[in-house]
């Protein structure tokens, strides 16, 4: 009974509104998308808002013929068209009973059938530890975390939105809530609660009443949409949702004005008045004016990353195209150049996507395991774009196309992970993220660049172990990298420790981060200084230098591990695997290009 | 090798000597005193008013006095408690200092049967205001849960916002004086 | 005289041996494994018993196999370096950024040993308008005995044993047990005459915490004063406001188990303590403390936050954490004592500068050979 009656409360408040019936809407919520919200402790524009929520929902940012920001625009204005456009990545859908789809998208209301249909379900798992879900437990959990913050999205706005033909909303109602509970108080009195004995004026003043109150009461606790700041004149200051304004009495004459635009812009994209909605657009620049926003619009929009890698792609296809046609030396320098322009256009776009977070984050783009994975990448590409510049090889474009793949494919498994959220609060400070931190990370990079100069060392050194000259002038290069490793590792974590004992007093704790990074550097001294005492050979420094990729990514990702209950658990068992795997692989393909090459040696010298 | 122990022995010497200075060094404070910054306050609105005696007036009519805009209803309880404080503290500062009463009440007569119970004379910077249309308190103060009252300054900024009854109207002066 | 010869030669021999690279083609591999093992172990250790076993040791037990553990192993490799340094390191423009590099690490080593040997380190708890000058330590215990709230003796809980007996002021108090971290059950009934709270409770030794700071201190001794009446089975327990209270000669004795606490020659007052969120969240943005320094005649505020300690006559202060009590904010301040903590500081520098100049050499010769 209980859940039917929720269930009509929901409809309810979404019912009243004229709806589009299809998202055939010619308003173009561009400008509008650029508009401030307060999420996850930082003012960003609604397109990013509606790109992060999206997410976290569709796993896409956009959805077919619906762009984020379009996407949330329909949701806040129109929610009774909104509840129908899927939405919603369930990938269980048919273990709930729900039919199969092409791309597994679900609107809001299937995913409603879905938590009615698990109520007590997810009541019992509420008490439980997140700990102890089963992996089935905890997508159904998602799914009902997904419907509650999409709840409260649609109802974000009901207090502004038209509820009947003259376009008066909730708040013109509330001015006359007293008079009408009294009528309806009344009516009831006098008619008893029989619906058919009111008149068609009473019938509407019942439902007004009840209308009005329904919308107030399931409007309570909708803080999400964190348009309105609290206090207008300070810069770090709270932001409040139109609710929550008016819930809390923190409304003041400013947020009653710009609640007016908000209100006037739910009219004209109800009427879909092109011209009208961008003169509401226009007008808000009174009040917000960041170029900031803006620039994280087209930040959002641009998605630089996407580009880079796709230069990088082609630069490593030319650059394996101009080996191949080895016979026709012209066709070969041409291809050489283009992929190297396109390698170097490549990393250009990266430190302008690099920048760019720089400047909306205001903090140095090291602060999270996605941040770093894309510096290192664009430490690496650098790396190989100097390294081809100043020796005028084309390996270096090579490791350089190949480094920008791996690494930004890499960093799409941890898109996720980013949100350009905030840090914690030690995490907080842009002189120890711009010296430790950075030191280190630019560290994993040299060291990445190492390990795969050193794969393809012992690559060539199957291949052609005649090449004397060229095979010794990459064994120099390697082992200048392999100092320079030694160089940002060392002063990086000793760095760290330094920071340690600035916020703590410990200068060395023996934390699973640390050690992470003493492992490098051990590593590495270990490299070098056998390689002087003669205890390894020249392969054997190729070999141990190819597995510094496999010491980085445990010191980098593993120690992650450790930390469990911090991220959730499909994605730390996740990141295990993939340690795992990529280990396993690693030993593989080491071995096997040194037995190749130790085979060819032994004949090459015979 | 004595190059090498001599520079081990002069970097532990500068070493040992830093921290043992470091050590008596008499500390510098870091007070540097938080000023709050007031200069970008909001402007309060303007608006035509008319009082329950017939009268009408305007918010800028009372420039350069000290304000308190509150915001309250017959039919409210917390209002009718904190109302006598209202007047009291009105009668206690009759200079430069004007509380404007808006009500809410749809019907002047439930104002009037209210003044007319309360054992208290109005004095006269106390100015009892009927917006029955809520066009001040809801359209431009948004004000929509009473009571509510708004602190403004003499050159019409709002200092403070106060939601909800207030215990402490009449020690008000001495919290006040620090947000003018 | 020949022996003596024989040992010196063989000295030089060895040290020639250690000054080589080649002890560290083994000892490194070797720190490496106790360091990825000592990392894992923390999970199910904890921190501090997995620092204890694989690094702060010489001898680590892998099952009932003694080998070397993280203290002989770095200690090698510094009496190596030392050797290195100091003997075979003759300045040459080839070999600078070698040994620059090798003093840096030398001297990072050396704070390490001093860093181990002097620094002291504690924590105060402050509560919001109050002034505290004394250092807890987080795991020593004490069991003082106080007559007129003045300490007349002081005894190292660690040092306690089963069976030692104190007379102090005609009272004598003899240890039954002890436990480093105690559960508080019924009474089993082998004590006699239960006094105190021991008449509704007895303690037990459960294992201890992997962090031993949140070990829960006990301890149960019977006492013989003058008055017959007082005379039975106690129990004393960390942070319990009713401590036995027993009749002296000269007064009431009060006996307390406490953490071991330093005094300091000046006070730290809590003026204020503030917990700054990121706006619309509960995410802290940053923890802050206000604080007034009363040395003497001379008082100055500090506000001090994470990352932005207070150094004071060798004394460091970190913001450490912040806890609410009895409605009022309670500051909680790390407190070091470290005369090595400028080490690091030089040796990074030391470090950068020599691989920066092993980088560019390296890099140069390669340029003349390759011309």
């Amino acid at each position: 009974m209980k859940k039917i009656y929720f269930f009509i409360l929901i409809l309810l408040c979404f019912m009243p509104y004229p709806s589009h019936g299809s998202e055939g809407t010619k308003i173009n919520v561009g400008a509008w998308s650029s508009l401030p919200i307060l999420h996850e402790g930082r003012v960003k524009p609604l397109d990013s808002f509606a790109r992060v929520t999206l997410k976290s929902f569709a796993q896409t940012d956009s959805l077919r013929g619906l762009s984020a920001s379009e996407w949330l625009a329909l949701s806040v204005f129109d929610p009774a068209t909104a509840v129908y456009i899927p939405a919603f990545k369930i990938r269980d859908a048919e273990s709930y009973g729900l039919s199969k789809t092409k791309n597994r998208l679900y609107s809001y209301t299937d995913l409603g059938k879905i938590i009615r249909d698990n109520q007590d379900n997810i009541q019992k798992l509420i008490q439980i530890d997140e700990k102890e879900w089963a992996s089935s437990q905890f997508n159904l959990m998602s799914h009902y975390q997904h419907y509650i913050l999409y709840t409260q999205i649609l109802r974000s706005l009901t207090l502004i939105l038209p509820i009947n033909e003259e376009d008066h909303n909730f708040l013109d109602f509330k001015k006359r809530q007293k008079e009408l509970d009294q009528k309806t108080k009344s009516i009831i009195k006098n008619k008893g609660t029989d619906l058919e004995k009111y008149t068609d004026e009473e019938k509407e003043i019942a439902f007004l009443s009840y209308q009005i109150n329904v919308i107030e009461q399931s409007a309570n606790g909708n803080v999400l949409f964190r348009i309105i700041p609290e206090n207008w004149e300070q810069k770090q200051t709270n932001w409040l949702s139109p609710w929550d304004i008016i819930l809390s009495g923190k409304g003041s004459p400013k947020s009653a004005e710009y609640m007016k635009i908000w209100q006037q812009m739910a009219k004209t994209y109800h009427t879909d008045d092109v011209e009208q909605w961008s003169q509401t657009i226009e007008s808000t620049k009174t009040y917000f004016d960041n170029p900031k926003l803006r620039v994280e619009k087209y930040y959002n929009m641009l998605n630089l990353l996407h580009c880079a890698l796709i230069f990088y792609i082609f630069s490593f296809l030319f650059i394996v195209f101009s080996n191949l046609a080895n016979n026709k030396k012209r066709w070969r320098n041409n291809l050489e150049k283009i992929s190297f322009a396109l390698l170097i256009s490549g990393a250009i776009l990266q430190s302008i996507h690099i920048i760019l977070r720089i400047y909306i984050l205001e903090r140095p783009p090291v602060g999270t395991l996605y941040e770093s994975i894309l510096f290192v990448s664009l430490i690496c590409v650098l790396g190989f774009v100097y390294a081809a510049w100043k020796q005028k090889s084309k390996i270096g474009i090579l490791l350089g196309g190949l480094s920008g793949i791996l690494l930004l494919t890499t960093a799409q498994g941890f898109v996720s992970e980013d949100s350009m959220g905030t840090l914690v609060a030690v995490l907080n400070t842009n002189f120890w993220l711009g010296t430790h931190v950075l030191c280190i990370t630019i560290g994993y990079g040299t060291c990445l660049m190492a390990s795969l100069m050193a794969h393809y060392d012992l690559f060539m050194r199957w291949q052609h172990p005649e090449k004397g000259e060229a095979l010794n002038q990459s064994y120099q290069n390697l082992k200048t990298v392999v100092v320079l490793s030694l160089l940002f590792t060392t002063v990086g974590t000793i760095l760290g420790g330094i920071w340690a004992d600035q916020s703590w007093g410990r200068f060395w704790g023996w934390d699973p981060k640390e050690n992470g990074a003493l492992l490098i550097v051990l590593w590495l001294a270990w490299l070098l200084h056998s390689r002087v005492s003669q205890h390894l050979t020249k392969i054997g420094f190729i070999v141990g230098s190819a597995f510094l990729s496999v010491v980085v990514v445990l010191a980098w990702f593993g120690v992650n591990l450790l930390n469990v209950g911090l991220h959730s658990y499909g994605f730390i068992s996740g990141v295990a695997f993939a340690i795992a795997s990529f280990t396993i692989f690693e030993l593989a393909l080491i071995g096997g290009l040194w037995g190749l090459e130790n085979k060819k040696r032994t004949i090459y010298e015979n | 090798m004595k190059i090498n122990i001599f520079l081990l022995l002069v970097i532990l010497g500068v070493v040992a000597l830093w921290t043992s200075y470091s050590a008596t060094r008499s500390p510098q404070s870091d007070s540097s005193p938080k000023e709050e910054d007031t200069s970008h306050l909001m402007p309060a609105p303007d608006f035509t008013y008319s009082t329950v005696q017939g009268k009408t007036g305007n918010l800028r009519d009372h420039k350069g006095k000290t304000l308190l805009l509150h915001f309250w209803a017959s039919w409210c309880g917390p209002c009718l408690i904190e109302f006598p404080d209202l007047v009291e503290l009105a009668r206690k500062k009759p200079e430069n200092f004007v509380i404007l009463a808006v009500s809410t009440d749809k019907n002047l007569a439930d104002i009037n049967k209210f003044l007319a119970n309360l054992d208290k004379t109005i004095p006269e910077n106390f100015i009892v205001i009927q917006d029955g249309d809520k066009k001040i308190s809801q359209d431009l103060y948004q004000t929509i849960k009473l009571p509510e009252t708004y602190l403004i300054n003499p050159d019409q900024k709002i200092t403070e916002k106060r939601i909800g009854p207030q215990e402490n109207w009449l020690s008000l002066d001495n919290n006040n004086e620090t947000t003018e | 005289m020949r022996f003596w010869q024989k040992s010196r030669h063989n000295i030089i021999e060895l040290s020639h041996y250690l000054a080589k690279p080649h002890l560290l083609f083994y000892a490194l591999p070797w720190l490496m494994v106790l360091l990825i093992l000592g990392t894992i172990a923390q999970k199910d250790l904890g921190v501090y018993v997995a620092t204890e076993k694989y690094f702060n040791s010489f001898i680590t037990w892998m099952g009932p196999i003694p080998t070397p553990g993280g203290l002989s192993t770095i200690g090698l490799i510094f009496i190596a370096l030392t050797i290195k340094f100091i003997f075979f390191s003759p300045w040459q423009w080839k070999k600078s950024g070698t040994i620059l590099t090798h003093l840096g690490v030398l001297l990072l080593l050396i704070g390490g040993i001093i860093t181990a040997l002097t620094s002291k380190e504690g924590f105060m708890i402050i509560p919001e308008g109050q002034e505290i000058n004394k250092i807890s330590d987080y795991r020593a215990r004490v069991l003082n005995f106080y007559q007129d709230e003045q300490i007349i003796k002081t005894v190292s809980f660690r040092d306690l044993k089963i069976d030692q007996v104190f007379e102090i002021d005609n009272i004598k108090i003899k240890i039954l047990m002890t436990c480093d971290n105690c559960d508080a059950q019924a009474p089993s009934g082998q004590y006699d005459n239960l006094q105190g709270l021991a008449v509704n409770m007895e303690l037990f030794s459960i294992p201890e915490e992997k962090n031993s700071e949140v070990n829960f201190s006990g301890l149960i001794l019977s006492a013989e004063t003058g008055k017959t009446a007082q005379n039975g089975t106690y129990i004393v327990m960390e942070d319990i406001p009713k401590n036995p209270i027993l009749k002296g000669d000269s007064g009431n004795i009060e006996i307390k188990l406490e953490r071991a606490k330093t005094p300091l020659v000046f006070g730290i007052h809590l003026k204020d303590f503030r917990k700054i969120d990121y706006p619309g969240t509960n995410k802290a943005r940053e923890f802050e403390s206000d604080l007034l320094v009363q040395d003497g005649d001379l008082e100055w505020p500090v506000t001090i936050s994470m990352n932005q300690p207070l150094r004071y006559k060798g004394y460091t202060f970190y913001q450490s954490s912040f806890d609410t009590r009895e409605d009022k904010e309670v500051t909680v301040l790390n407190v070091v004592e470290n005369k090595g903590r400028i080490f690091p500081y030089i040796s990074t520098l030391i470090i950068f500068a020599g691989l920066l100049l092993h980088s560019i050499i390296r890099l140069q010769s390669y340029k003349d050979k390759a011309i």
